[in-house]
């Protein structure tokens, strides 16, 4: 199950591939501001009165305050664990889910792939934004809910594509060789197929992440989001009405997280796309 | 006189396939051959693209269960093989396959080592790095060491086959199914591997089934020949018998047939000097199903299928005119 990079030279590919260098700069500088957040700043994102109302940035406020005096720069810095968190966990139960369900149902097709297609179908068929919109209002806005709603609503995707893949790959000639020397359904699955499923997973997982962190800032935009935890969506909700009295970086700041995390996570896609397909290294 | 090694009789493989809505057709793949490849024969198998040989292959594997007929190793029944997990276990040890395509045959991510480490973890058999390498040596990859952390895409063509006999060898198998051993490999490469396969089979004492379309390739190696077409047994033999008086108009045609010069190309083409199709699988044609493309046919071959008959010892033909044929 490991995946095997041994024979791609790391710094040659970082030189190669302009998109996965950046994208790892960006990352780091993000993670590093997310992880740092308490030492970085003293102040609780969560708390009002820090000013008496919207304060434009200075040296006590780096990026400002909101109408309620809240600080702006350790909303967006903590958002970042928020972001993040929501957007890890989700996508590993995303995938985790569908690398199961695609290679079971890829693997032995019949019934049980019947019914993933049929299920997929109708996931695909409704708006997923909507689906979940619904089912948040349903079950209440806590992180957890979110975490498990959106994995629930993205599974259906990816396992299809996993699906696909292994219908190829379960055709291929070692899998046949394989099952001669005697080897059991699980090692196959497992042990042969799934080595070759993990790259165009790796792609397909890191737009899930983004994809995760967009729908995230957006449930909190429209006030679906976890009022525990410091969200960048939220922070453009509460811009909706700064901005109107010149609160300009209340909008810009979080929007600007949202833009970088999300575009970072897209160019390491393009990144792991050019090491594992050499070809397209230019 | 000990147990055939292998044993079929009136084996039969029909695939069941969609067509349209709601609408099936059966594929007669294999349709009632019987065959006997006794320990330390090789027993090829030739025929054009779609005669079913690879069909046969599967069934003598185990990966397919036969749609009827009967299926012996060494005197045990394929069926109650299939059904205790013990028998089948042993089963999978003796009986081994090397592939017709050393491209998709070699799973991408894996190391040549690991490759081959695989079947003792399977049957979880001590190994250690010398037995590794001397499967590696005794398959002509010399020094071994060179290849063994070596992916797949880093080696040719012939040493991917090469490995996949050495795979194949691992277990100390008794019978080798090899599919087209050598029909995706250059000229020069068929040779050495052809050789390769001679010395492993004393060295190891095996049996082999050898499928080929490429008839002349098969001088050096065989001593059984059945020649098929469109899932029927046309022509079974000893092979010096076959090789130097056949009997069945396209054993004659199989014979003629020169090896295409460009492998990669030429791969499973119809044989130039017989014209024609094979007949589908799913509707052949009654009678003698070699009928539509044979210079000899007559009314008799169009209504009645023929029988294989003894024309001499323990060398079969199935054939209404055979007199004329053979003049
Ligand atoms: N799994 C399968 N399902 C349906 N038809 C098959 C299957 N395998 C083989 N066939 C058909 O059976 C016939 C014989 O195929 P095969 O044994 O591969 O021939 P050969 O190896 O001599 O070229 C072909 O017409 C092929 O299309
Ligand atoms: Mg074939």
């Amino acid at each position: 199950m490991r995946l095997k990079l041994s024979n791609i030279n790391i710094k040659q590919t970082l030189r190669r591939s302009r998109s996965l260098t950046l994208s790892l700069i960006l990352l780091i500088t993000i993670l590093f501001l997310g992880t740092m957040a308490s030492f970085l700043t003293d102040k609780d994102p969560l708390k009002t009165g820090y000013s008496t109302g919207l304060t434009p940035p200075n040296s006590d406020f780096l990026m400002g305050t909101d109408q309620l005096g809240r600080d702006v720069f350790s909303w967006t810095i903590y958002g970042v664990r928020t972001a993040l968190f929501v957007s890890v966990t989700s996508t590993t139960l995303t995938v985790l889910t569908a690398v199961l369900v695609g290679l079971f149902a890829g693997y032995f097709g019949g019934k049980p792939d019947q019914l993933l297609m049929r299920i997929t179908d109708f996931f695909l068929s409704i708006p997923r934004f909507i689906l979940i919109i619904f089912a948040v209002i349903i079950f209440g806005p806590t992180l957890l809910n979110i975490i498990l709603i959106l994995s629930i609503f993205s599974w259906p995707s990816i396992a299809r594509i996993v699906r696909a893949e292994v219908f190829t790959i379960k055709e291929r000639e070692y899998i046949q060789a394989s099952r001669v020397i005697g080897a059991s359904n699980i090692d196959i699955m497992f042990n042969e197929i799934l080595p070759n499923v993990i790259p165009p997973m790796l792609v397909a997982s890191a737009l899930q992440m983004s994809d995760a962190i967009l729908v995230e800032a957006a449930l909190s935009f429209l006030g679906l989001g976890d009022p525990n935890v410091p969200s960048w969506g939220r922070m453009l909700a509460i811009a909706r009405q700064a901005i109107y009295a010149g609160g300009w970086w209340t909008l810009l700041y979080p929007a600007l997280f949202i833009t970088i995390s999300v575009l970072a996570i897209n160019l390491l896609a393009d990144g792991l796309n050019d090491i594992l397909n050499p070809k397209t290294i230019r | 006189m000990n147990e055939a090694a292998i044993f079929a009789e009136d084996v039969k493989k029909y695939y069941t396939v969609k067509v349209g809505f709601r609408k099936k057709a059966e594929i007669k793949a294999v349709d009632g051959i019987s065959l006997i490849v006794r320990e330390g024969e090789s027993h090829c198998i030739v025929g054009e693209s779609g005669s079913g040989k690879t069909t046969v292959s599967k069934l003598v594997l185990g990966l397919e269960p036969p749609t009827s007929g009967t299926l012996k190793f060494f005197g045990e029944d394929l069926k109650e093989i299939l059904v205790d997990k013990n028998k089948l276990r042993a089963f999978r040890k003796s009986v081994q396959a090397v592939f017709q395509d050393p491209y998709s045959s070699l799973n991408p991510r894996k190391t040549i080592k690991e490759i081959l480490e695989k079947p003792f973890k399977v049957h979880q058999i001590d190994y250690n790095s010398s037995i590794i390498e001397s499967l590696l040596q005794d398959v002509g990859m010399v020094p071994p060491q060179a290849f063994l952390d070596r992916y797949v895409h880093q080696i040719s063509g012939g040493q991917r086959q090469r490995v996949c006999i050495a795979r194949a060898l691992a277990l100390k198998p008794k019978i080798v199914t090899l599919d087209e051993p050598t029909a995706a490999l250059d000229v020069t490469i068929k040779a050495q591997i052809l050789n390769l396969l001679i010395d492993l089979k004393s060295k190891y004492n095996l049996t082999y089934v050898i499928i080929s379309h490429e008839l002349p390739l098969l001088k050096g190696i065989a001593d059984k020949i059945t020649v098929m077409y469109a899932g029927k047994v046309i022509e079974q033999g000893p092979a010096k018998n076959i090789f130097s008086k056949p009997h069945h108009p396209y054993t004659i045609g199989l014979l003629e047939s020169i090896p295409p010069p460009d492998p990669k190309t030429a791969k499973e083409k119809p044989l130039p000097v017989m014209e024609g199709e094979p007949p589908s699988p799913v509707n052949p044609p009654p009678g003698c199903r070699f009928h539509t493309r044979c210079p000899f046919a007559t009314d008799v071959c169009r209504k009645e299928e023929p029988k294989l008959s003894e024309v001499e010892k323990e060398h079969f033909t199935a054939c209404f005119h055979l007199r004329n044929v053979v003049q």
